[in-house]
């Protein structure tokens, strides 16, 4: 279970979001939504540890996530709306690179080939479209066995069977009992089990945004 | 084990990037074909600031070749992926920057022999100008490791970077230079490399440990 208990985050003098509490049960599938600025990537950023919180904390199973950080990061898998990928590498090579900056992952529980990219495995990156790269980032998903998934956008550029596939794999992975938070604006191919609509700002915070 | 993995992939991304290195060697080598131009072709002046050419040739490529060992990872998002991998940071850091200072070791030895035939270097400072790229180079690519993941945290230009880092340039430059004019003078080099190691000795520790903190610090 993870719960956030009013997550509140500043960068400089503004306020990014603000008061953010929800609690996400094993097995769940959490849709965020909220207007453009409203911190729903930031909030994302905030619970994969990448970015402080200025008060309130974030708890795993009871217990803080700033406690033990490499737990936490070995426990989640992060896919933001940067790829994080190399043109240069051919997507076995981008996927093996991924692998080596995890090593104590467990193999692969899937081996069929969820998010078909078995025919571009010796494509260079460069050559992918919008797509076939988002597609790849989401196979990051499916590395190792993260019990917590974040997603920003993660249907983007993905066409109705990307978006199949991408339900598929969240379906699995609530079934084994994880947790997975989606920033979306579109709705999921696969319906959500919770909601949680971003606090709306002040007045003030809309000028500085 | 797990190092030398990530080592492999830095190396191959460039290798793949060959391009950008060609671009880089290339600057090395126009720098020291114009310098006999401009500064005349006397010989025996050449040979006395050839090592000094040389270094400040191989300096003046690294600040090139640093704005690109973070800020493209930040660009492109393969920071958070560092930042989030259970691996401690600061090994995932070393091993991006040895695959940088193994890459700017290669180039810069590759060019050493054209550089001796254009400058006229001898045989007796070539191998002490060689020792001293390979003690003084690491020591520049931690500095600019530094100073890169300030720039990077702090999301300014990384024309910063460069303003930044020639005062910490200067003492390597100096030493450097040094060892070879002191071999060529027929005293001993030994010294000045001695410092030059003394300085790598102390960044090659610390340094992967100021740059981890400066990219996590940066995200917030």
């Amino acid at each position: 279970m993870l719960s956030l208990h009013n997550l509140t985050c500043r960068r400089g003098l503004r306020t990014v979001f603000k008061d953010v509490s929800l609690t996400a049960p094993a097995g769940s599938l959490t849709q965020i939504t909220g207007v453009n600025g409203s911190g729903k990537s930031s909030l994302l950023r905030c619970i994969a540890g990448l970015l402080p919180a200025s008060t309130g904390h974030i708890a795993w199973q009871e217990a803080d996530i700033a406690d033990d950080r490499a737990q936490h990061q070995q426990r989640l898998h992060y896919i933001g709306h940067l790829d994080a990928l190399k043109p240069e590498l051919t997507v076995r090579e981008m996927i093996a690179y991924w692998r080596a900056l995890r090593p104590m992952d467990a193999p692969t529980p899937h081996e069929d080939d969820i998010f078909g990219l078995a025919h571009l495995m010796d494509k260079p990156i460069r050559y992918l479209s919008a797509g076939q790269k988002r597609r790849l980032s989401l196979s990051r998903l499916l590395q190792g066995h993260a019990s917590l998934w974040l997603l920003d956008e993660p249907s983007n550029a993905l066409d109705t069977d990307g978006q199949e596939r991408l339900a598929r794999a969240l379906r699995w992975h609530i079934d084994q009992g994880g947790i997975a938070l989606a920033v979306t604006h579109h709705p999921l191919a696969l319906a959500p089990t919770h909601r949680y609509a971003m606090p709306e700002k002040t007045q003030k915070k809309d000028v500085a945004a | 084990m797990e190092m030398l993995n990530l080592l492999h992939y830095e190396l191959r991304l460039h290798t793949r990037q060959m391009v950008e290195w060609v671009a880089l060697v290339m600057f090395f080598v126009i720098v020291i074909l114009l310098l006999p131009f401009a500064i005349g072709p006397e010989p025996d002046l050449l040979r006395r600031l050839a090592p000094g050419l040389v270094w400040l040739a191989a300096l003046l490529m690294s600040l090139l070749a640093l704005d690109r060992l973070f800020v493209q990872d930040a660009r492109d998002g393969t920071l958070d992926l560092m930042l989030l991998s259970p691996l401690p940071l600061p090994l995932v850091v070393f091993t991006k920057i040895a695959a940088v200072i193994i890459m700017m070791l290669a180039a810069l030895l590759l060019m050493l022999l054209p550089a001796m035939l254009l400058l006229g270097i001898s045989f007796v400072v070539l191998p002490v100008l060689a020792l001293s790229l390979i003690l003084g180079v690491p020591a520049l690519v931690l500095l600019g490791g530094i100073v890169g993941a300030i720039t990077v945290a702090l999301n300014r230009n990384p024309a910063l970077l460069t303003l930044l880092l020639v005062p910490f340039y200067i003492p390597i430059l100096i030493f450097a230079v040094a060892a070879c004019d002191a071999v060529a003078m027929g005293a001993a080099a030994l010294p000045h490399l001695l410092l030059l190691g003394a300085i790598l000795a102390i960044l090659l520790p610390t340094a992967p440990f100021v740059i981890a903190a400066a990219l996590r610090h940066g995200q917030g």
